[in-house]
């Protein structure tokens, strides 16, 4: 080897033997200290090729993207660094430092980092490590990992309390269970995350009572605008004025005629009945949201505000039980559902039609008087006759949002279904009402399962189920 | 849920090296970071980046703020205004989900364009497609880094033109508060079903401003003159590296040059990677400069060699060290240097 090295030298050199100076030459190659000189720069430019592919390798990993998946503070995680993925088997030694303030660990022989992570942050992990060939007793190399650990969004919201001695205050939650004639109601409703983070109060509202001897139920749930300054008490005052308006109205009402009607139609015996019926419905109706919407313009007048500040959806039903079944009729205005399941949950019928539009601009008010001289002001009521039901359910867009995203789903059975299981107790955090059981604990049941967590859906939560 | 997409359309070209990208990639992840904190934007907010020099590319897909993880930013050549938007336009309608009875779609996504040059390609047809297609159906915000940036392009493209003085740390910090300040009002806001596009309020002093639009705008200069950027490759290690001057008349003062002759002092150098000839435009051609102008040489900011402006008969740049004999990387070719009389003309890249 060091012998063809210097004759090879000696050619790139353009040196020639004379052939006189050729034995002299044989004998120089073969010159042990000659080739000993030969074998060092051999050596030596082995050596300069290590260095340099040692520098090549430790440029090239410095600069290798690494990439690991980010974690979230209180979950648990695992994630490896795969040393032959990266391509790092002349990779001898690793060490990972710091990582235990975090609640994770490092093992170096799998190259996994583990852990629940206690505290969130973009970390710059220092990852040392040593190359095959390297100097074992200078430092470790170093290549700075990004580790992102995400906080958890549930610790994100604040609860602070709204203020009490405020204008119009009302109670953050609420919840009720009570006999409603033959049947009972079981109510909750609740603040908002987004409400609760900034300490301002619940828009959300509902109202239920039972007329005695008129045997009519009437139930009321209202959503006050985001937007509205004193929505809150729009809420309230839509739900109480219904309330008030039909215990004034059934108390001169011709009662007797009216279940006369209803008794024929179910009988088939009366002349034109849907039609009545669809009058009474459109009259009684119709008047008692007119009221509401004159009332509320009075108390924007007296409170010298706008009516816009009051902005609420209205959603109401009147429930009479018969000997042949129930009567249910309704009106609604915004996007409030009202959902209705036969006796075996095999049927669901929406009985109103939502206000929504494709963004926030599409909602409608009760407070707006455009919505009775509008063209679409008949589509607004709804009327079913039914042996039985399950239950007869009225919700906010707090719990519709989340619950069924889009209005299609509110006509889907599978979705009701789920709904129904959901409020069963399952669902991620066990919680159950359950639906059926009539008793006084329901209330605080209803106000637990409200808690659920959904990302993005944060409004206030009302929920009124009739069973 | 509906999301709140937010894309960033950033500027990538060669004046971008050094300081100004390696800011741009801090704020970037302080700004995801602010957001997690916040309980609105940690649900509603997904984000994408996409980047453009001569080329563009997603550098970041539109995903969750809790999935994202901070990119290393490349840097190309050119500045492909025309390219960037067409990218855009492209992850934006690829992205999108309409509502519709069965489903919830997204709110208006937001555009923050970052851009501190001026167009080396011709906008129009983008122009006029994001115009046709997107003005109404997206909010975009175009920020001007510095002074060079053509802002009559970018008026063609929406009413919101902020001018940022790109000084220093401090700015930039400010600068990236107030992105994320205006990305929070709005995923605020989309929850309360307003509007959802709010921009924070800009605070008086001159690190941002709000271009005015009813004003006329100075005419505009075509070629980047504040910085000239030169491409060159390591000897050592074959790998790409830009060398950053910015211009500076003082410094041609002190150095007893014609006053009138634009004269650049060196910013520094910095090692590229592939990227770099992914992102730029190889069909545009080199723009010349005289070394004369050009005031300092680097060492090589790939291997250490002393000298990063070496210029090969080739006409390409790289690095020379010690050696007696230097191979260019470029075409191959074997020389010995010495100090060069007068001044040579090299290429300039064009960002
Ligand atoms: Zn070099
Ligand atoms: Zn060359």
């Amino acid at each position: 080897m060091s012998k063809k090295y210097i004759r090879e030298l000696f050619a790139a050199k353009n040196i020639t033997i004379a052939g006189s100076k050729q034995h002299l030459f044989d004998a120089f190659v073969d010159d042990e200290q000659h080739q000993q000189i030969a074998r060092q720069i051999l050596e030596n430019q082995q050596r300069l090729m290590d260095i340099w592919q040692y520098k090549n390798r430790l440029a090239d990993i410095q600069q290798q993207p690494v990439t690991i998946p980010n974690a979230t503070v209180g979950k648990p995680y695992q994630a490896t660094l795969d040393f032959r993925q990266l391509n790092w088997s002349d990779v001898t030694w690793t060490a990972i430092e710091g990582l235990e303030e975090y609640g994770l660990q490092y093992d170096p022989a799998t190259g996994g980092i583990q852990g629940v992570p206690v505290k969130s942050g973009d970390i710059r992990l220092k990852l040392q490590f040593r190359l095959a060939g390297g100097d074992t007793s200078a430092a470790a190399h170093e290549k700075v990992l990004p580790l992102v650990i995400n906080p958890d969004p549930r610790s994100l919201w604040k609860s602070i309390p709204s203020d009490m001695a405020g204008p119009f205050w009302k109670a953050d939650d609420v919840a009720e269970f009570a006999p409603l004639g033959d049947r009972f109601v079981t109510v909750a409703s609740k603040r908002g995350r987004s409400h609760a983070n900034v300490g301002s109060f619940r828009d959300d509202d509902y109202a239920f009572r039972h007329l005695e001897p008129s045997g009519w139920s009437v139930l009321a749930v209202s959503d006050g605008a985001g937007s509205a300054r004193l929505s809150r008490e729009g809420s309230r005052l839509a739900c109480t004025g219904i309330i008030d308006y039909f215990e004034q109205f059934f108390k001169t009402a011709p009662t007797a005629d009216i279940d006369a009607l209803f008794g024929e139609h179910a009988a088939g015996t009366g002349t034109d009945t849907q039609k009545k019926i669809n009058r009474l419905v459109y009259d009684t109706l119709g008047k008692a949201a007119f009221a509401v919407h004159k009332k509320l313009e009075e108390f924007a007048a007296a409170q010298q505000v706008s009516i816009k500040d009051l902005h609420s959806t209205l959603i109401f039903v009147l429930l009479k039980k018969y000997a042949f079944g129930y009567v249910i009729m309704s009106f609604g205005v915004g996007d409030c559902p009202i959902g209705l399941l036969n006796k075996d949950c095999s049927a669901v019928t929406l009985m109103n039609r939502l206000d929504v539009g494709e963004f926030g601009g599409g909602t409608r008010f009760i407070t707006m008087p455009e919505i009775f001289t509008s063209d679409k002001f008949p589509t607004r009521f709804g009327f079913k006759l039914v042996p039985d039901f399950a239950y007869l359910m009225l919700m906010t867009d707090g719990i519709y949002d989340p619950k069924f995203v889009v209005e299609a789903n509110l006509e889907k059975l599978d979705t009701w279904k789920a709904f129904l299981a959901d409020l069963n107790g399952n669902n991620p955090e066990n919680v159950a009402l359950p639906l059926g059981a009539h008793s006084p604990e329901s209330a605080g049941r209803l106000s637990a399962w409200m808690d659920f967590w959904s990302p993005g859906n944060h409004d206030d939560r009302t929920l009124m189920i009739i069973s | 849920m509906r999301r709140l997409p937010i894309y960033f359309l950033i500027d990538v070209s060669e004046s971008m090296v050094g300081e100004p990208i390696q800011q741009v990639e801090e704020g970037l992840s302080q700004i995801i970071q602010a957001l997690k904190a916040d309980p609105y934007a940690i649900e509603t907010v997904w984000v994408s980046i996409i980047v453009f020099a001569g080329q563009a590319k997603t550098l970041v897909p539109l995903q969750e703020i809790i999935n994202f993880y901070p990119p290393r930013f490349p840097i190309g050549g050119g500045t492909s205004l025309s390219k960037g938007l067409g990218h855009l336009m492209y992850e934006l309608r690829k992205n999108q989900v309409k509502t519709t009875y069965e489903q919830k779609g997204d709110w208006k996504p937001i555009v923050f364009l970052f851009t501190d040059g001026v167009p080396t390609d011709d906008t129009r047809a983008a122009i006029a497609e994001w115009k046709q297609n997107w003005q109404r159906t997206a909010n975009m915000v175009a920020i001007s880094f510095g002074n060079e940036t053509d802002v009559h392009v970018l008026k063609e493209l929406t009413e919101n033109i902020i001018h940022f003085k790109n000084s220093n740390a401090a700015a930039y910090k400010q600068f990236f508060k107030w992105v994320t300040d205006s990305i929070k009002t709005s995923s605020e806001s989309v929850e309360k079903n307003a509007s959802g596009f709010e921009l924070a309020k800009i605070y008086g002093d001159d690190t941002l401003s709000k271009v005015d639009l009813t004003k006329p705008i100075p005419p505009q200069s075509y070629m980047d003159s504040n910085y000239a950027v030169l491409v060159g490759k390591c000897q050592n290690l074959n790998r790409n590296y830009l060398m950053k001057y910015r211009r500076s008349e003082e410094e041609a003062k002190i150095y007893g040059l014609d006053i009138n002759r634009l004269s650049y002092r060196l910013v520094g150098a910095f090692q590229v990677d592939q990227t770099y000839q992914e992102l730029s435009d190889e069909s545009a051609g080199p723009s010349r400069i005289n070394s004369d102008e050009l005031i300092g040489n680097p060492t090589c900011p790939c291997c250490g060699n002393q000298v990063a402006f070496a210029m090969c008969v080739c006409g390409q740049i790289h690095c020379i060290g010690e050696e007696h004999i230097s191979t260019c990387p470029w075409c191959g070719n074997k020389g010995t240097y010495g100090i060069g009389e007068g001044g040579f003309d090299v290429n300039r890249a064009q960002g």
